[in-house]
C-alpha cells in the first residue's frame, strides 16, 4: 500500500521538487542580478566635465563673457596642470577648462538648455558665435548647435513638453 | 498691453484687449490668436469663433467682422505677413538643399491652394511655444526688428506644419481614387470641424453639422472618421474637454458651473469623461495650480 502510494506520488514528488529547486535556483540568480544599491553607490555622482583646449584663457572668456557662465575657481585636477572651474546650474556640477595632457585633446560635446532657443540663438550669433546649422525642430523641441574656438561642440536646446499641451 | 507695430518690411503685429465689434477686410494673410476669451468671426455666412485652443487663418482681402463674445476680456493678438516676407519664405523653402523640412513629406509647398486655409487649426506645438515667445518678448518692447522676424519666419515653418498635418495627412487617409475628390471632401469636412469648434457649447445635431459641412449624415460619419480617425462627436466632446480645462485652470467658475459653460448636460459623465482623459479628476486639476 505504501509502496503503491509512493510509486503513485513520485511523478507528483517529482514535479513539486523541481518547481522548489527551480524557485531556489531562479531567486539565487536574482539576488545576484539585482542592482547593487549599496549607500556607497547613491553617493556616486557626476562632478566634473572636462572641456578641453589648447588656449585656457580664450576658452575661458569664451564661456564667461559669450555664453555667460562664471568662473568658480581653480583645481589640479591632472599632474602640474592647473584646471579653471566653471559653474553651472548645479551647485555640484563644474566644467573644468584643461589642456589635454599629450596636447591632442578629444573635443568635447555639451548639451545646453536653452529657456527661449530663437532668442539665445540670434544673441548668441550676434555676439559672433558660429552656428553649424539654423535653429530645427527636435524630437524634444528646438535646438541649434556652434562650437568654440576649441571645436568643442554645443547643442543649444529649448525642451518643449508638446505633451502636456493636449 | 496694447501695441500695433509695423515692421519695415511691412509685417504687422496687433496685440491688445478687444471688447468691441470690429469690421474690416485684411490686407494680407494673417494668423489670429486669443490668449483669453473668445473672439468670433463672420466670414460671408460662416461664423468662426477661436478660444485660446485655436487660431484662424485668414487670406489676403478676406472681409470679415470680429466680435467679441466672452464674460472675460479677449486678448487678442494677430499677425499679418507681408506679400513678399510671405513669397520669399516659400521660395527659400524649395530652393534649400539641405531644407529644414523633407519636402516629400510636406507636399503642400508645391500645392498650396491659397483659398483651402481660410479656417480654424488647433493651436498646438512649437507655434504655441514660438508664438508664446514672440508675445512675450514683444509685451516687455523688444524693438529688435532681426530677432523679431526670425519669430516670424519660424511662426509660418510651424504653420505650414499644422496645415500639412490637418489638410494633406488627412486627405491621404480619405479612400477616394481621385485627387480632387479627396481635397473636397477634406474642405467639406473643414466646415464640419470648424463649426464644431465654433458651436461646441451648443447642441448640435448630425443632421446640421451634415448639412453646414454640405455632406449627407452617413457620408460625413464615414468620411469623418476615415480623415481625423474619431467620430463627430469624439471630436466635439474633446474640444468640450480641452475647454473644460482652460475654464477650471484660468477661471474661478464652479465645476458644475464649467459643465453647462461647454456643454455637457451632466457633471458625473463630465467628471468620468475628464478623467478618461486627463488622468485626474476636475478639482484635482484645478488643485494642482
Amino acid at each position: 500500500m505504501v509502496i503503491f502510494a509512493y510509486r503513485s506520488l513520485f511523478p507528483l514528488f517529482k514535479i513539486v521538487a523541481g518547481k522548489l529547486l527551480a524557485r531556489l535556483i531562479f531567486s539565487s540568480i536574482a539576488a545576484h542580478s539585482k542592482p547593487i544599491t549599496s549607500a556607497f553607490h547613491y553617493k556616486m555622482k557626476i562632478k566634473y566635465i572636462p572641456v578641453f583646449t589648447n588656449d585656457i584663457e580664450k576658452q575661458v572668456a569664451f564661456l564667461t563673457e559669450i555664453l555667460g557662465f562664471e568662473v568658480f575657481g581653480k583645481k589640479n585636477l591632472l599632474p602640474d596642470q592647473e584646471g579653471v572651474l566653471i559653474k553651472t546650474n548645479s551647485p555640484d556640477l563644474f566644467m573644468v577648462v584643461m589642456t589635454a595632457p599629450d596636447g591632442s585633446y578629444a573635443r568635447s560635446q555639451i548639451i545646453i538648455n536653452s529657456h527661449d532657443c530663437l532668442s539665445d540663438y540670434y544673441n548668441l550669433k550676434m555676439a559672433g558665435v558660429v552656428f553649424s546649422n539654423e535653429p530645427h525642430y527636435l524630437p524634444m523641441g528646438l535646438g541649434a548647435e556652434f562650437s568654440d574656438p576649441s571645436g568643442n561642440q554645443y547643442l543649444l536646446i529649448e525642451e518643449r513638453s508638446y505633451n502636456s499641451l493636449a | 498691453m496694447e501695441y500695433l507695430r509695423t515692421l519695415r518690411n511691412n509685417n504687422v503685429i496687433y496685440s491688445g484687449t478687444r471688447n468691441n465689434t470690429n469690421q474690416q477686410t485684411t490686407s494680407d494673410f494673417s494668423i489670429r490668436f486669443v490668449f483669453s476669451g473668445n473672439e468670433r468671426y463672420n466670414i460671408g455666412k460662416r461664423q468662426l469663433s477661436i478660444y485660446t485652443d485655436s487660431f484662424l487663418i485668414l487670406n489676403k482681402g478676406t472681409h470679415y467682422t470680429s466680435t467679441v463674445e466672452s464674460a472675460i476680456p479677449v486678448q487678442s493678438f494677430g499677425i499679418s505677413f507681408d506679400d513678399k516676407f510671405l513669397q520669399d519664405f516659400k521660395n527659400g523653402w524649395q530652393v534649400k538643399d539641405d531644407t529644414l523640412l523633407d519636402l516629400n513629406k510636406y507636399p503642400f509647398i508645391n500645392r498650396y491652394e491659397h483659398e483651402f486655409d481660410e479656417t480654424i487649426y488647433p493651436f498646438k506645438g512649437d507655434l504655441f511655444f514660438n508664438i508664446n515667445h514672440l508675445k512675450h518678448h514683444l509685451d516687455r518692447g523688444l524693438q529688435d526688428e532681426l530677432l523679431i522676424n526670425e519669430y516670424l519666419h519660424h511662426c509660418l515653418i510651424n504653420y505650414f506644419q499644422i496645415f500639412n498635418e490637418e489638410i494633406f495627412q488627412k486627405a491621404q487617409r480619405l479612400n477616394f481614387l481621385s485627387k480632387s475628390t479627396k481635397i473636397e471632401i477634406l474642405r467639406r469636412l473643414n466646415l464640419a470641424k470648424e463649426y464644431l469648434y465654433s458651436n461646441y457649447n451648443t447642441n448640435i445635431s448630425l443632421d446640421e453639422l451634415a448639412e453646414y459641412a454640405c455632406l449627407s449624415v452617413t457620408h460625413l460619419l464615414r468620411t469623418f472618421r476615415q480623415a481625423f480617425h474619431q467620430t463627430p462627436h469624439q471630436f466635439l466632446v474633446q474640444i468640450r474637454l480641452q475647454r473644460a480645462k482652460d475654464l477650471l485652470k484660468n477661471t474661478d467658475y464652479p465645476v458644475n458651473e464649467i459643465v453647462n459653460m461647454v456643454g455637457f448636460d451632466c457633471p458625473s459623465s463630465f467628471i468620468r469623461l475628464f478623467k478618461d482623459r486627463f488622468k485626474t479628476t476636475p478639482m484635482k486639476y484645478r488643485l494642482s495650480f
